[in-house]
């Protein structure tokens, strides 16, 4: 009996060893080594006019770049991105905001997702909003962002997210927008090992007469992300 | 004399787009559509903007610019298809309420200008126009048909040019401008030259009575001068099917309606 319990004791622990209930999610890029990512994008899209649909599948489309650590200063990894023979320089916080981007003053920068900079628990959610400035209007993005769970024997940790946007609407233009996402984060190497998102819209065109609204036209279009790291080595 | 040039020139050039707008079947439906897709690629355009923003999250991938054409795309091409068999269709039907009536071929019979051109010397050298006249009539006739931008191989069988314009859209393409003609209609029930658009489309299938038989003798005369109006019964019975009064049959459009207030007003 003693025996018995003492094996179902072990065993506990040596499942509780594997398991973290609690993460700390942050890149940690090393100098001196250069990251091969891998980053797959594929569209589709389909357009119904009065019932006559026609469809449209793009083949996939590969793109490799790589990353090379220069230093870590002032909170900040330094990055030499390089991608189609050109080289972009991003600073880059632990927590994956973007810092400075000087060679790409001028350019517009997509919305960047963040992590918590605390300790994050498995199955707590976080949100963040941020707004981007098209035509002079603002239109506020919101990020939701969950860890689902972290391997102790891979380092691999497992967050979902998601992302809304309100699209400017009326009564003869209805949008639907929705982005939902994985990213695989080794928390070991501090470096996403893999991530893949698609967003999905919809645009439903209406034609008006005196009481009755047509539907004319309904375009939908989907986008589909993957990035996987394929290398990582010193230079 | 320049002066009257000016004013016989400006007269001529005044009468032909006069001609086009009095016969204008085509216009309100055109802008409808266009303005329709005006309204779209406003939508998609700011929202494909947006998308991008959304669409590289991790701030260490670079900005991958893809080309992304939709399925949007394979509409706007069935559109230009769409503009270019309105185009034909209004021309045919312009043509036709013009010279239909076969008066003009009586008139330019009648006129002989390959006789009246050189009597003058006709004293001095009798065989003169024996001699000229078939070659001043031949080019006289093609000056007139350039001037009235009208082609003798292209016209001559006008259900065949519009069997021809048909012809290029696929069966589904047929059917969706039968559908957008169809909503035209359920939007705007007053307007009924959409009914004389969808009677030509569906005519063009059909081996009936030939549109415009009054032109053919203008464009390939015979000796004979019939001074009779020749009666189109193909156009009157389109007419007929549009339910369209004299008034709308000879081009007046001031009850034509409007799609919108503010046509170009897309947002």
């Amino acid at each position: 009996m003693k025996l018995l319990f003492r094996s179902l004791l072990l065993c506990f622990f040596i499942s509780a060893s594997s398991i973290i209930y609690c993460a700390e999610i942050k890149y940690s890029f090393k100098p001196g080594i250069t990251y091969t990512y891998k980053y797959t994008f594929e569209s589709s899209s389909s357009v119904t006019s009065l019932g006559n649909v026609k469809t449209n599948v793009q083949k996939p489309i590969y793109n490799t770049f790589t990353i090379k650590t220069i230093a870590f200063q002032d909170n900040a990894f330094v990055l030499d991105i390089e991608h189609n023979k050109s080289t972009y320089r991003r600073y880059i916080k632990p927590n994956g905001e973007i810092k400075g981007a000087v060679s790409e003053t001028g350019t517009e920068l997509p919305v960047f997702l963040s992590f918590p900079d605390t300790d994050w628990k498995i199955g707590e959610s976080h949100q963040i909003t941020k707004s981007v400035k098209i035509k002079n209007t603002d239109f506020t993005t919101v990020w939701n962002i969950l860890l689902r769970s972290v391997n102790n024997d891979t380092g691999l940790a497992e967050i979902a997210f998601t992302a809304t946007l309100p699209l400017p609407q009326d009564q003869l233009r209805r949008k639907t927008f929705s982005l939902n996402g994985t990213v695989i984060f080794n928390v070991f190497e501090g470096v996403v090992y893999r991530a893949d998102w698609v967003s999905k819209y919809s645009l439903d065109f209406y034609n008006k007469e005196i009481a009755v609204i047509r539907n004319m036209w309904k375009f939908e279009n989907e986008l589909r992300h993957s990035l996987i790291m394929e290398n990582l080595e010193e230079y | 004399m320049k002066k009257h040039m000016l004013v016989v020139i400006f007269t001529f050039f005044a009468s032909v787009s006069y001609s086009q707008v009095m016969f204008d079947i085509t216009t309100p439906f055109k802008l409808w559509l266009l303005n329709n897709e005006a309204r779209v690629f406003s939508s998609l355009n700011l929202d494909q903007k947006l998308i991008w923003e959304m669409s590289l999250p991790f701030s260490f991938i670079p900005t991958i610019r893809t080309e992304n054409t939709g399925a949007e795309e394979e509409l706007w091409n069935t559109h230009r298809k769409y503009y270019r068999l309105l185009d034909d269709i209004q021309s045919i039907y312009t043509m036709t309420k013009r010279f239909g009536n076969g008066r003009l071929s009586v008139l330019t019979k009648q006129a002989r200008p390959e006789i009246w051109s050189v009597s003058m010397f006709n004293f001095f050298m009798p065989l003169i126009q024996n001699s000229t006249s078939a070659r001043y009539r031949e080019n006289w006739h093609l000056t007139l048909l350039k001037a009235l931008r009208l082609d003798a191989e292209r016209d001559y069988n006008l259900n065949q040019r519009l069997h021809n314009s048909t012809s290029k859209l696929s069966s589904e393409e047929y059917r969706l401008l039968k559908s957008y003609f169809s909503n035209f209609s359920a939007l705007y029930p007053g307007n009924t030259k959409i009914k004389l658009l969808q009677a030509f489309l569906e005519r063009s299938n059909r081996n009936s009575t030939p549109i415009g038989a009054g032109i053919q003798d203008l464009l390939k005369p015979t000796q004979t001068i019939t001074t009779d109006d020749v009666e189109d019964n193909a156009l009157a019975e389109l007419e007929k099917i549009a339910g369209m009064g004299e008034s709308e049959a000879t081009g007046t459009f001031e009850d034509t309606p409007q799609p919108e207030d503010d046509m170009f007003n897309i947002w």
